[in-house]
């Protein structure tokens, strides 16, 4: 079972874990098109007003270098942060869920999330999270 | 800015290459099957092609990935040696013509082995072990080596040629472009993501649509708001075009106000580059290339550096780039891949940034993709004989003319 908790000081964000905090970018995508606006617009301005103190909290993880494993805790909140990446599109860009008239996102394939990519990748750059 | 510079802005550059002319180009090559066959022919099985890949995704001996060439009926295996050199053969076992290998990618282990029969061949290509030989009649091993492909790598990119006998080397294909592009660090950067998709429109329409910055203050108004227009001039688009051959680049001016971004994009820009970053602030510009950012201008959007028939750059800076392969499949299907190429995030902060960096060019990607199936289809109709090309537009009127001229007379 893994763990759906959070760092220290980030509990108010933890019922959002659940639902948001998800590892591949296929994933964060399908979920943010599935959304409607009000949702999105919540998640956005609930992350938003974290960032800065999410940022912190990454930064200080790595403050001595690059950790040998990150907490799940912690891979949670990057995750979340993620999703704020993926979700901001809809709210600062397209005005919408998705892109406005746009091809369609489920066969604009993202080969650096199929297994033999992730494969080669562990040469060519590091692996975060 | 200088003077020369700023009076680019108006409608100039056809006019001085008289022999593109000025009219509209015909739709009919687009649609056409027989163009297609002249294409595949005279252009896709005579040409360097680019594989859109890096000798980076093959660093080690056996390493291989999958060069699919549909409009000349061939997939390729492109194999880093024991030897160290990139060589591409069919994917035919020379045995029964089964796969040698079904994946895309991946490392075949000091040789080549048939699932089929286990006939193996060394990394050169060379046929080595025939299980049960003795059990053939006559066979003539020697004339079973795998069948190659003219294969050489430029800046690291691996080029493949279907003409067994080349008529020209890379290098004198690639003509002014190697130069001008000397010395940008393409071993720096790592792919930073890709994209691949399978289009319904001829394989002119993708082409075109990379071909032209004018689309971009209109097409892309949500995903790249204002950066093409600019109170002094707000038609201003170009900053140079350079045709060099049957290769061909366009220089594009724009404007980041960091000031203007929303929130997310704004505080993205803090840690690497994305597409709200200032790319000639990062590194002094006269250290780039000659020909990335030609004219050294401040307020410089990106260059498309087109590599004739099937692969452009987009430089994004000097340490970032895109490289879109695009490739016909049939008349009226192409296949796109868009790859970044950016320095790897050092942090999970710079991989958020390069996250949002991601997102935001994914979806300027399905903007451009949203016209072309359209396009298709409406031409389709045969409503529309002929396309109307403004100055703005000439890479697509020369690189038009160019492959005409290779095709030749296909009516």
């Amino acid at each position: 079972m893994i763990s759906k908790k959070l760092p220290a000081g980030f509990s108010d964000l933890e019922h959002l874990v659940e639902q948001w905090a998800l590892p591949t970018e296929t994933q964060r995508n399908r979920f943010h098109l599935s959304c409607s606006m009000a949702e999105v617009k919540d998640y956005y301005d609930t992350l938003l007003s974290r960032a800065e103190a999410i940022i912190e909290h990454l930064q200080a993880l790595e403050a001595n270098g690059k950790p040998a494993s990150i907490p799940q805790e912690s891979k949670n909140l990057f995750y979340l942060l993620l999703m704020l990446a993926e979700v901001s599109q809809s709210v600062e860009v397209h005005g919408q869920i998705g892109v406005v008239d746009g091809f369609p996102s489920h066969r604009w394939h993202p080969e650096h999330e199929d297994p033999d990519w992730k494969a080669r990748e562990q040469r060519l750059r590091p692996t975060l999270a | 800015m200088n003077a020369a510079v700023e009076s680019k802005s108006g409608k100039r550059w056809t006019l001085e290459h008289p022999e593109l002319g000025t009219g509209p180009l015909p739709v009919a090559p687009y649609l056409s099957q027989k163009y297609y066959e002249g294409m595949r022919e005279n252009v896709f099985k005579k040409v360097w092609l680019c594989t859109g890949k890096r000798v980076d995704d093959i660093p080690n001996p056996g390493d291989y990935f999958i060069f699919d060439l549909e409009i000349a009926g061939a997939q390729l295996i492109v194999v880093r040696g024991t030897d160290g050199k990139v060589r591409s053969f069919h994917n035919v076992c020379m045995h029964r013509g089964n796969k040698l290998t079904v994946h895309n990618c991946g490392n075949f282990k000091g040789k080549m082995v048939c699932s089929y029969h286990a006939w193996a061949y060394n990394l050169a290509g060379q046929l080595a072990t025939v299980t049960e030989e003795d059990m053939f009649y006559n066979l003539d091993k020697k004339s079973l080596n795998l069948v190659s492909v003219p294969t050489d790598v430029w800046a690291g990119f691996v080029f493949i040629n279907m003409d067994p006998n080349p008529k020209e080397t890379l290098l004198e294909h690639l003509g002014p472009m190697a130069d001008l592009l000397a010395g940008y660090p393409f071993d720096q950067l790592p792919v930073a993501w890709s994209y691949k998709t399978h289009m319904a429109t001829a394989w002119q329409n993708a082409r075109d649509s990379q071909l032209e910055g004018y689309h971009l203050k209109y097409l892309h108004k949500r995903t790249s708001p204002g950066v093409m227009s600019h109170a002094a001039d707000p038609n201003r688009h170009s900053l140079d075009f350079k045709l060099l051959g049957r290769h061909s680049i366009g220089s594009y001016f724009g404007v980041r106000v960091e000031s203007t971004l929303p929130p997310v994009a704004r505080l993205a820009t803090k840690f690497t580059q994305t597409l709200g970053s200032v790319a000639s602030a990062l590194s002094d510009v006269n250290t780039w290339p000659v020909g990335v950012n030609p004219t050294r201008h401040k307020d410089w959007f990106f260059d498309v550096a087109y590599i004739f028939p099937n692969f452009h750059f987009i430089f994004l800076g000097h340490h970032a780039y895109i490289g879109h392969t695009f490739l016909p499949t049939a008349v009226n299907k192409t296949w796109w891949n868009a790859r970044a190429y950016m320095p790897a995030p050092k942090t999970l902060v710079e991989q958020f940034s390069r996250e949002c960096a991601k997102t935001a060019v994914r979806d300027l990607w399905t903007e451009d993709g949203s016209t072309l199936e359209g396009t298709q289809k409406v031409l389709e109709t045969g409503v529309l004989k002929y396309l109307q090309i403004q100055d703005q537009e000439i890479q697509i009127r020369h690189e038009s003319r160019v492959m005409d001229k290779m095709v030749g007379d296909w009516q």
